[in-house]
């Protein structure tokens, strides 16, 4: 249910989680983002509801483990840096509506936030890059170029690691043979 | 013969894992080392006394299968499961040694199937996480052709 969740968050709520998980208070929150600490409360409380938890701290979890994938954040409209307060709308009405309409609708948010993360346009990376996937982005946006390339040269490094290993090897035995003649 | 009894395990494990829980690219490289299996245990062999001819060509085969597979999938492991596989083909070179060694041989031709499994495994085992993290898993594929590039967006 955390997609579903994060999916409904505002942007809002998402920034005062944010600065919550810095250990910040209300207030402090307020006078960063020039607002009054009753609204910096509505904000967490409506992320808390949208998240279904009891405690902002384990909401701004939430919302920071699903920020780990960049990819994810970006589809759902999160952003690294804090943003520009936005008014704050109400909190999801989930109890207010009809059982069955909040579900459509949440499958509705929920379909719209999958679907956008399946087909995220692939984001070409500069340069040859690392065949390595990065905390948070682990799709492969390497160039054609680099595809080309990666297994080659990913070749030359075992094989160079390989041979040094075995030289390694070879010397060590050979030193302990001397060592045991000089002894013996 | 332990060690083919283990490794046999351990393909097993990997290609029911992978073929059960993986994602595509994944159950294609499972079909694609079993018929690599399958091929170079029906081809002619030499008992590693000089060139495996047979044994070579199943390997460059698989070789250049996962080195197109690696070209457009959107994962990092078949670029891994190409060079390591590009390894094996490699190892051949080894019979043109002054001094060639069947056992040695055999062993470097052999070993890197071992890390390629593992490989495989866990490659299987992001999937399930990205699955259970997202909900979904984004398409394993991509196309040179299509308009992705950012300057065309």
């Amino acid at each position: 249910m955390d997609a579903l969740g994060i999916a409904r968050l505002t942007e809002a709520q998402r920034v005062a989680l944010r600065y919550f998980m810095e250990r910040k208070t209300a207030k402090q929150i307020a006078i960063e983002l020039g607002i009054t600490p009753k609204a910096v409360e509505l904000r967490l409380k409506g992320a808390r509801d949208a998240l279904g938890v009891a405690t902002s701290a384990e909401a701004a979890r939430i919302l920071a483990a699903a920020e780990q994938n960049i990819a994810f954040r970006q589809t759902l409209g999160g952003s690294t840096e804090v943003a520009e307060p936005a008014l704050f709308p109400s909190p999801s009405p989930i109890g207010s509506e009809g059982g069955r309409a909040a579900e459509a609708r949440d499958r509705k948010v929920l379909s719209e936030a999958r679907t956008a993360f399946a087909h995220q346009p692939l984001r070409w990376q500069a340069g040859i890059g690392w065949p390595l996937a990065a905390r948070g982005e682990e799709r492969n946006e390497l160039g054609l170029g680099a595809r080309l390339l990666w297994p080659f040269l990913a070749i030359c490094g075992i094989g160079v690691s390989i041979g040094t290993l075995v030289i390694c090897g070879s010397l060590l035995s050979l030193a302990f043979v001397a060592i045991a003649h000089a002894v013996g | 013969m332990w060690h083919i009894a283990l490794f046999n395990v351990l393909m097993l494990a990997a290609s029911v894992y992978a073929l059960g829980w993986g994602g595509a690219p994944e159950r294609i490289f499972v079909l694609m080392s079993i018929a690599a299996l399958y091929a170079s245990i029906h081809v002619h062999h030499e008992g590693f006394r000089k060139l495996e001819v047979a044994l070579f060509l199943v390997d460059l085969a698989f070789f250049c299968a996962l080195y197109v597979l690696s070209l457009f999938s959107t994962r990092f492991w078949p670029i891994w499961m190409t060079a390591l596989q590009g390894v094996t083909v490699l190892s051949h070179a080894v019979i043109l040694a002054p001094t060639p060694s069947g056992s040695g041989y055999a062993i470097l031709e052999q070993f890197w199937a071992w890390p390629m499994e593992m490989l495989v495994i866990v490659a299987t085992f992001r999937h399930q996480q990205r699955l259970t993290l997202n909900g979904t898993d984004r398409p394993w594929t991509i196309s040179f052709m299509r308009s992705e590039r950012p300057s065309q967006h």
